[in-house]
Order: structure tokens, then sequence, then C-alpha cells
């Protein structure tokens, strides 16, 4: 029988203690891994997860000062740092079931308590490898988007009976709402809530009933599931948007207040709480989640600009000048170096600010700014903010900078009818003759001319002049579809040819990634995302 | 001068301050692993020590633990986590960790289990109650210690026993007037029987409660004769 031992894995350590790290090392070495990389910090962690896959990470929560390890795990789920086959363990010294079980989004795979044994961390790495190669068909699917082949592979596994099958059930079911088949779920849950009333379960329940709009139904359940599991806070998140969507503010508001009481480091319950309860007109509970976002979530990946524009808005409405302008000065500390997206996004609410507060000389100077990023670099900007930019703009007079934003919306967006038609009305609204409108909307045509030119030279074999052209449209509309998917669609048609390179490989990713969708991927982008899966292991072949 | 300092609540002190020393015993624990590792390759006398302080170690782990646990569970802080739970893999788990500190003291720790069972529980506490009993266990056994589990009834059935002299009889009887089994005296049995049933009595499934066994067994046909305790999970 073969011996089971590490061999290719890429292993990272993080703990603050470098006894704790030399501990562990010498744990694992033993089994031979390819690699052992060790970060003392947070933010040592996240460096060396962008330059390597690691499979397995081990990480400490309590990291001292700067990111923990939930934090950590967060940001790389939120940026898709790691694929979904790497397994993520957090150690700790607490208590593992009250720390936050059921209170964020992301659970690492398995918790380690502290102090472990050499027998019990072999032990479960052994069964989460097992564990992670039986889910692997599911979660590349998944991964790529692709649901509805992810579920089919549930149901293969299921019809095994397999001895994991309530995971199988639980990942089916969440498979399942993100393709909104509601009634779908509807039938896989209630056998199982007969079986036993796990918390989870009824949780799925109750929001495939929410997306059906039976509010009552949905209500009832999400109240038992607080009764029962007072510690379960997603009922809690989930009951406070049912009373949102029907605007119970109030109720609302008193079951967060609630829920983050008990979960004060979960930084995306305090920011709703923080919203709900501003549009409640609560302005001293908004003032307070506000600050507590912005101090507990120092050093969070889900902390933004918003969060300070927010707490800004909350002053203005209580007439608090000095404090507007101490926060705005706040944001700007926080995020001037922050990632090129969040430092913009500080500069373009900074604007709108400084426009309500009537200061027309800081307006334009952030104005000013604003631009001269957008024109270096547009991709800093969504089209939503830009054609909230636009409106600014043309408020100030500015209606060159103002049409740039528009055209930039326009190119975004080009084979979009519902949101150009959204763009020409806000045009209208605004007051634009129809001769300018029509004159903006030529951007569209332009995009047409280049793509055809683009596929045209792809297809007569230029394909190193097809990948330059394509790259520089993708560079001035980041978010067209179309654009994105045929710059990645040349740069795999150029390494099919001439083979795949790890730089390459890494641009196709950024193009594939850049498109969103919100509803189903369609078929193209899942012909591309399988291309692009051979190449990386045409890559990964000695 | 007015005094600035926040008063902070007794559990949070509890808290660190567990935390605080669970960090040091982990590093302590982990030395002695090394040392006694090292230990057995030179196949120096000290060997069976060693292993007496490594267990030591761990019975202050689980009793901070315990500790903490009975802490919150007083002051309704405690809440569950229910999960599904492969209960061979589990039970494995928890028996390594004892396997080679008991086998030096000449303790055979065994598991009989069927290896498709599943339960629902919370993971963290149940062991912490297994782990409680499995030290008593070594302190009383001969020279044997089983983990069993089975499916009975809608209860999950986790039963430790041993090859000692038993319970005394007080204890015995003290569960026969005490249905729910809470009161079993002082003592570190008898503590850890009440963290036990306290355990046991916050798993709950519709209107099923969970609660805990002592028995002596006397039968031939049951595989130890000595100590033996059950948690019901339901």
């Amino acid at each position: 029988m073969k011996l089971w031992s590490l061999k290719n894995k890429y292993i990272l350590i993080v703990d603050d203690f470098a006894g704790m790290r030399t501990m562990l090392r010498n744990m694992l070495v033993p089994y031979r891994p390819e690699h052992i990389a060790e970060a003392n910090s947070g933010e040592e962690a996240l460096k060396a997860i962008q330059d390597y896959d690691f499979d397995i990470i081990l990480c400490d929560y309590n990291l001292g000062p700067g990111k923990d390890g939930q934090q950590i795990l967060e940001e790389i789920k939120e940026r898709e740092l790691l694929p979904y086959s790497s397994i993520y363990i957090m150690t700790t010294a607490e208590n593992t079931s009250e720390m936050v079980m059921g209170a964020v989004e992301y659970s690492p795979d398995d918790y380690l308590s502290k102090p472990f044994t050499k027998e019990v961390l072999i032990s479960r790495l052994k069964k989460l490898l097992k564990r992670k190669s039986s889910l692997k068909k599911i979660s590349s699917s998944t991964q790529q988007r692709d649901y509805e082949t992810a579920i089919n592979f549930c149901d293969d596994q299921l019809s095994e009976a397999p001895n994991n099958r309530f995971e199988l059930l639980k990942i089916k079911t969440e498979l399942l709402l993100r393709i909104n088949d509601y009634d779908a779920v509807e039938d896989l849950v209630k056998p199982i809530i007969e079986e036993r009333e796990i918390p989870w379960a009824l949780l799925y329940l109750g929001q495939a009933y929410y997306y059906q709009k039976k509010y009552d139904d949905a209500k009832f359940i999400f109240e038992d599931l607080i009764e029962d599991h007072p510690n379960y806070l997603f009922s809690h998140d989930w009951l406070a948007k049912l009373h949102r969507a029907n605007k119970n503010y109030t109720e609302a508001q008193n079951i967060l207040e609630k829920a983050v009481i008990k979960s004060p480091k979960a930084i995306k319950r305090q920011q709703t709480l923080a919203e709900i309860s501003f549009e409640n007109e609560d302005f001293d509970t908004s003032e307070k989640s506000y600050k507590r976002v912005t101090r507990a979530g120092k050093n969070s990946y889900y902390l933004s600009p918003d969060d300070y524009s927010g707490l800004a808005s909350v002053y203005l409405k209580k007439g608090m000048i000095s404090d507007v302008l101490e926060t705005i000065s706040d944001m700007r500390k926080e995020f001037s170096h922050a990632d090129p997206l969040k430092s913009m996004k500080s500069h373009i609410n900074e604007a709108f600010l400084y426009d309500k507060l009537q200061r027309k000389k800081e307006t334009n100077e952030r104005l000013d700014i604003i631009i001269s990023i957008f024109l270096k670099d547009p991709g800093t900007i969504t089209s939503i903010d830009s054609i909230e930019m636009a409106k600014l703009c043309y408020s100030y007079e500015r209606n060159d900078d103002g049409n740039k934003f528009i055209q930039y919306a326009i190119k975004n967006n080009h084979d979009n009818q519902k949101a150009i038609d959204d763009i020409i009305s806000t045009l209208i609204n605004l007051g634009i003759s129809n001769k300018d409108i029509n004159t903006l909307l030529k951007s569209r045509d332009e995009v047409i001319e280049i793509n055809n030119r683009g596929v045209k030279l792809a297809t007569t074999g230029k394909i190193s002049e097809s990948i330059s052209l394509f790259i520089e449209a993708a560079t001035a509309m980041p978010e067209n579809h179309v654009i994105n998917l045929n710059t990645a669609q040349s740069l795999i048609m150029h390494m099919n040819q001439a083979g795949a390179t790890e730089e390459l490989i890494n641009k196709t990713k950024k193009y594939l990634d850049n498109v969103k969708f919100t509803g189903k991927p369609t078929e193209k982008y899942k012909i591309l995302t399988t291309s692009y899966k051979n190449l990386i292991d045409t890559l990964n072949q000695p | 001068m007015k005094n600035n300092i926040e008063k902070l609540d007794f559990s949070t002190i509890l808290a660190s301050s567990v935390h605080d020393m669970k960090n040091s015993l982990a590093m302590l624990l982990g030395s002695l692993s090394d040392i006694s590792s090292e230990c057995q390759a030179r196949s120096c006398s000290i060997k069976s020590t060693l292993s007496r302080i490594q267990h030591e170690g761990q019975r202050v782990n689980h009793d901070l633990i315990q500790l903490l646990t009975l802490y919150k569970i007083d002051k309704s802080q405690y809440y569950l986590n229910i999960e599904e739970i492969n209960i061979y893999d589990y039970l494995e788990e928890i028996s390594l960790e004892y396997k080679y500190i008991f086998n030096d003291r000449g303790i055979d720790i065994s598991l009989q289990c069927d290896e498709t069972l599943y339960g629902f529980f919370d993971a963290d506490l149940v062991s912490g109650v297994l782990k409680t009993i499995i030290n008593n266990a070594y302190q009383y056994t001969n020279d044997k210690i089983l983990i069993s589990a089975e499916s009975i009834d809608g209860f999950i059935k986790l039963t430790i026993t041993d090859n000692g002299k038993g319970y005394p009889p007080h204890m015995l009887f003290d569960q026969a007037i005490h249905k729910t089994a809470s009161h079993f005296g002082s003592g570190s049995t008898g503590l850890g029987l009440y963290f036990s049933s306290q355990v046991a009595g916050l798993h709950r499934n519709k209107k099923k409660y969970g609660y805990i066994r002592i028995t002596n067994t006397t039968n031939s046909n049951v595989a130890l004769k000595g100590g033996c305790f059950s948690i019901f999970l339901p």
C-alpha cells in the first residue's frame, strides 16, 4: 500500500508567533510537502497567496494588530484568490463554535482548536483532502459559474448513496438558489426538514419563499429559526431583509440591532444596520453603526468609502458641518493608498459631498482629479457611477467631461438595450438636445466597428494584431461583455497555436473575470472557460 | 479625577485568560511531544513519565474548556452549533489524540463503530464530554478503554467503557434518584458527570432531549467489564 503523503502540496502557515509556525512546520515536514511558506501577518499572507495557489492554508485566527484569520478568508473568497479546491483551516485558541459560527458569510473548511497533536492535524488533513477531491467536479463547475453542470454532478453523487449526503444536499440547494429555481429548492428541502430541522435547510426554504414573494411563509420560518437557534444569525439578516422589502424599517432595524450585539466584528451586517437606520431616519443609530463599521472594519475587505460618505450624510442631516468635513478627510486618508477602485470611489464620494455642501471650488477640484484618473485608467469607475458623475459635470457646466462619462457608459453597454434606454432617458431628463444625444450614441457604432475589425483580424490569421486591438478596447470599456470575451478568445486562440504561458494565462483570466453575469452565463463564456482550464492543464504538465 | 477605565464583564476576563492559558498549553504540549519523539528514538527511560506529564497537560486543557463552557451555560451565553457529523471519523480523531500517550502507559484504546453512522450535535461540546470521561477512565481502568457508538430509537448513543472496578455505588445511587443526573457530588468525576449531563441536556431534536447514563457492566457478553458511560443525543 502506498503511504499517505503531502507530495506536491503547497502549504502556507500563518501565525504571528514564530514558535507556533515552527511547530506546525515540524508536524508537516515528515509528510514531504512540495513547499511550506510562512507568513506572520494577514498582509503577508495575502501577498503570498497572490503569488502561489496554495493547496492548504493553516491560519491562526488571532494575528495581533492587522487583519485576523476571518478577514483573510473573506478577502480570499471575495477576490477569488484561490481555487475552490484549496483547503483553509483556521487554528484558534478560542473555543471554535462560539467564534463566528452562523454569523459570517464564509466559514473555513475546518477549525482546529489549540492545542492539537500532530496525529489530529494529519488525520484532519487526510479527511479534508479526500473530501475536497470527492467534490472536485462540483466545485470546479461552480467556480466556472456553470451551475447546471454542478447540479448534475451533485445528482450523480447523491444517487450513489454517499456518506456525505447532507453536505451534497446543502451544496445542491445553494446551487439551485443561485439559478433562481425556487420550486426545486422547496421540493428538495422539505423532505430534509421532515427528517430533521437543520438550520440551513430551514433558512434556504425561507429564502425560496422570500423570492417567491410568499412573505408570510418566509416570515414564519425566519422567526422560528431565531427562536430555536438564536446564534444562527443569518435568519436575523433574512428577517430584516424581508421587513425592509415590506417597508417595515423599524422592525428591520430592531432585528439587526439584536444581531450585531452577537457579531460585533461582522462588518456587512453592521453596514446594513447603518443603512436601514438611515432610511428609518434614526440618525443616532445610523451614526453609531457607521462609526463601528469604520472602526471594527479597519482591516476588512468590506470597508468601503461608502461607509464614510454614509457617516458624512448622517452628519449632514444633523447639520453637523464640521463633522462632515472631518469625515471627508478621514475617508481621504483611509483610501488614498487603497486599490485604484476604492481610491476613485473615495474621490467620487468627496465630490458629491462637497456638492451637497455647495462648495463649488472643492467640488471642481475633485472633478479635476476624477477626470484625470479616469482618462488614464477608465477601469477605475463603474458605468453606474460614471452616469452619476456625468450628471454632476453637466450641472457644473462641464459638458465635455459629462459627455466623456456618458460615452464610457454607452461603450460598456453597447449591446444592452435596456441600459442604453436608461441612459437616453437620463439625458432627456437633463435637458440634453436630441442632436447631442444622437452624437453621443455614435460611440455605440464605434464599438461595433472595433469588434468587427478584431474578429476579422483573428479569423484571417493576424492573431497578435487582434489581441492588441481587443486589449486596447477592453481597457477603454472594461465592463463590455462582448469585448472582454473576444479578448479572451483571441488570447486562447493564440495559445492553442503557440502554446500556453503563465503570462498569457493570467491575462486571459483577467478578461474572463471582467465578465460578471447577473443571470446565467452565456454558452460562449462556458466554452471559453473550458478551453481556458484545458490550457492551464497543459501548463501544469511536465 | 474620573475613572475612565471601562469595566470588563467577567465572562470576557475568563474567556481571555483561558485563551491565553490554552496558547501556553499548546506550546507546552507541542514541545513535550517533540521531546517525547526524541525520547522514543533514543529509547530513554523517562518516556513513561513524559507520557504522564503529557496526559496531565491535556487534562488541564480540558478542565479549562469545561470551566469556560459551564460558566457560559450558567449565564445562558452558550449557543449550540449543531452539525452533521460522521461519527466514525469523529471518534477516530478523539481516540488518536490519546492513543500514543495511553499506549505508553500500557492502556489499549479501541474503537467500535459503523463507518456510515451519522449524528447531529455540537462537536466541540460533545468532544469535551468524551475527553473528560476518557481522562477519568485513564485513572480507573485496568488496561483497556473502548469507545463505541450506535443508533438507538432516534438517539445516537456514544459509550465509553473501561475494565476497571466501575463507578462507586453512591454515584449509581444518585443517578437513580436524580433522573436528569445533575448531582454527582464534587470531585473530578462528579464535576465531569455534571458537565456531561449539562451538555447532553442542551441537545434537542423535535421533542426529545439528550441525557447521560452511567452503569457498571457485569454482563459477560459485553466486551469489557467495568465502568460504562453513555451519552444519548437526539
